[in-house]
């Protein structure tokens, strides 16, 4: 239906005219006219720019921060809770009263509610629709193991009455034992008793540890324990100066080489990453393809200094998962590391310029990623582009005001 | 199957079938929750996100027994509800872990709003907009106190800042237990407020 052009604005189109932008429901509105109608009323003109001047000073009312806990604030698991609907009635309108009036506990809440959201968006069904985990044969294998190890709790929680129950009924087993024993056939009796003592062990330990070689075998190793694992590689033993994704901070020691190096032996490089290494090699056997299981081997090259080979394993995983930034972020590590290796400076500078690009895609995609950041200032110092450095590194030492990346960065940032 | 024989199945029986239906029915909701909360906490890892499913599974099927001390038949919303809580605590507890290595302090744990992302206020506030917005904050309280009666009062209050001042959608508020309307009800209280102040707030000159 046509909106008269004369007719005043009724409540609904103050509303939709004002809230400009957010998720209201605008059915057949017919904005220009209503706000054409606006311009030249006399009545609705004020009235509008009134609701307007209101709707700009809500706004920035908003907190979207949390501040620091307070002691009366509830523990942070209660949003959870509550955003889930788990909390009882009875205590969810003190809550609410609470997180109402906190500037900790109300975008605490908000964030638990966004998480608990029961509607899944598009994107996230998009997103959801092209895991590995949405396909039935990764579903039948999971399931698999679930039953495995449900069964194998409610043994264990079935082995305690069990045990007791045992331990009852053999006494009488034990005391006619005993009478055979004198038995003429004791001697038997007692070489089969003597036998069963260490068989039973033996056997048990046996199908234990065939179990173990076929579950080992079958099993797919956790791909985020193994980029744990060399987290802590970097942590314990940080090859360049720039910051990797998971470590903490660690003082330099540019020891590796990789195989350039005639004293270099893998069995110098920290017990994480061979233990590393070894999930690695599991997860390639499974899922040769993997871009997840391509990128913890390029980690892992990086860390020896074997800079090309990672540069192409990552390449191959963009390949398939373009828009992943924490694919480019390593990208951008493995060229920045074969720059510092013994290049020619054009090649060195070529190097660092394609560092520089892969870390922009990572600041283009996460605009707040903090180790891009950091590394992007290192690179524009490298390149020369000191303004451009200066200013990374204060806006991270902004976001990052305390701590000893921040002392890093402050050290790095006055060189 | 309905869900009570299937929570039965698998928590009992230890049916790898049964289990598998399990994951079919709760793996987009499982898969949401782990995808929202890893953003929330600033990751956008594809295969963080799969690693993070398969550790939340492994989670529910550890301990059978709760799954079904968890479903009550009349409320099946509450065991939605105890899997959301189930997966959020995985994906929480991996980024503080995560945090708490990176911090290398020794402390064993970091609270959960530092794991989380928060958005960015709109712009930076200096003091002299910092003390403009209090007295604004007060004002509009005020108003909408003596403009309420005091039946509706508390309950409108709560819904007003936690949408304004907090960022909570309409149907997020709808959603809380204890707040007893829809979204359609949660929007008129909102508007219905907004109205009061747009009069009383142009009456004094503020608005």
């Amino acid at each position: 239906m046509t909106r008269d052009p004369q007719a005043h604005l009724s409540p609904e189109e103050f509303r939709f005219l004002s809230e400009e932008g957010e998720s209201v429901s605008q059915g057949d509105f017919d904005r220009e006219v209503a706000e054409a109608h606006a311009e030249t009323c006399s009545l609705c003109g004020p009235r509008l720019r009134s609701h307007r001047s209101l709707q700009a000073n809500l706004g920035n009312l908003a907190v979207l921060v949390a501040s620091e806990q307070k002691s009366e604030c509830p523990p942070e698991q209660t949003w959870v809770t509550l955003a889930a609907g788990l909390t009882p009635i009875t205590e969810a309108p003190g809550l609410l009263e609470h997180a109402s009036h906190c500037d900790h506990c109300g975008p605490m809440l908000r964030a638990a509610s966004e998480i608990m959201n029961p509607e899944v968006s598009d994107a996230e069904r998009d997103l959801i629709r092209n895991l590995p985990t949405v396909e039935t044969t990764w579903q039948r294998v999971m399931a698999e193991k679930m039953a495995k190890a449900s069964a194998k709790q409610v043994r264990r929680e079935h082995a305690i009455p069990a045990r007791l129950s045992t331990t009852t009924e053999q006494m009488p087993s034990r005391a006619s034992t005993e009478q055979v024993a004198t038995s003429a056939s004791a001697r038997t009796s007692w070489l089969f008793a003597k036998w069963t003592r260490w068989a039973v062990p033996l056997g048990a330990a046996a199908a234990i540890g065939v179990a173990m070689l076929v579950y080992s075998k079958n099993s797919t190793p956790s791909l985020s324990k193994a980029n744990d694992l060399i987290a802590q590689a970097y942590t314990e033993q940080r090859p360049i100066e720039w910051r990797f994704p998971g470590a903490g901070y660690g003082p330099v020691r540019q020891q590796r080489g990789g195989n350039s190096n005639p004293s270099y032996s893998q069995m110098d490089e920290p017990p994480q990453l061979l233990e590393a290494r070894i999930l690695i090699a599991r997860g390639l056997a499974h899922h040769p393809q993997d871009p997840g299981w391509l990128q913890a081997k390029a980690r892992a090259d990086l860390f020896d200094g074997q800079c090309q080979s990672a540069i192409k394993e990552l390449q191959k995983a963009l390949q398939i998962r373009f828009e992943d930034a924490s694919l480019d972020l390593d990208l951008a590590t493995a060229y920045f590391q074969n720059a510092s290796q013994d290049a020619p400076q054009e090649a060195q500078q070529k190097d660092y310029a394609l560092a520089l690009l892969s870390l922009n895609r990572v600041l283009d995609k996460e605009p707040n990623n903090l180790i891009a950041l950091f590394n992007r200032a290192v690179v524009y110092g490298r390149l020369h582009r000191h303004d451009e450095a200066k200013t990374d590194w204060l806006r991270y030492l902004k976001e990052d005001p305390v701590g000893e990346w921040s002392r890093a960065a402050r050290a790095l940032s006055e060189q | 199957m309905s869900l009570d024989e299937l929570i039965r199945a698998c928590a009992q029986e230890g049916d790898a079938a049964a289990w598998e239906e399990f994951v079919h029915r709760f793996h987009e909701l499982i898969a949401g929750v782990v995808v929202r909360t890893t953003r929330r906490c600033g990751s956008n890892s594809v295969t963080l996100v799969q690693d993070l499913i398969q550790e939340t599974y492994l989670k529910i099927c550890a301990d059978p027994r709760r799954l079904l001390a968890e479903f009550t038949p009349q409320y099946p919303e509450a065991f939605y509800g105890y899997l959301k809580v189930v997966t959020s605590n995985v994906v929480l507890d991996y980024f503080r872990g995560q945090r708490s290595r990176k911090r290398g302090s020794g402390r064993s744990e970091s609270s959960i709003d530092e794991v989380l992302t928060f958005s960015e206020p709109a712009a930076t506030r200096d003091t002299e907009q910092g003390v403009h917005l209090d007295i604004l904050m007060k004002e509009v309280d005020g108003i909408l106190r003596a403009s309420l009666d005091a039946e509706s009062q508390v309950r409108d209050l709560k819904i007003f800042w936690l949408y304004y001042r907090y960022g909570l959608s309409a149907a997020a508020i709808a959603r809380l237990p204890s707040v007893s309307l829809t979204v359609k009800g949660v929007e008129s209280v909102l508007q219905r407020l907004k109205q009061v102040l747009c009069e009383r707030l142009a009456r004094s000159g503020v608005g």
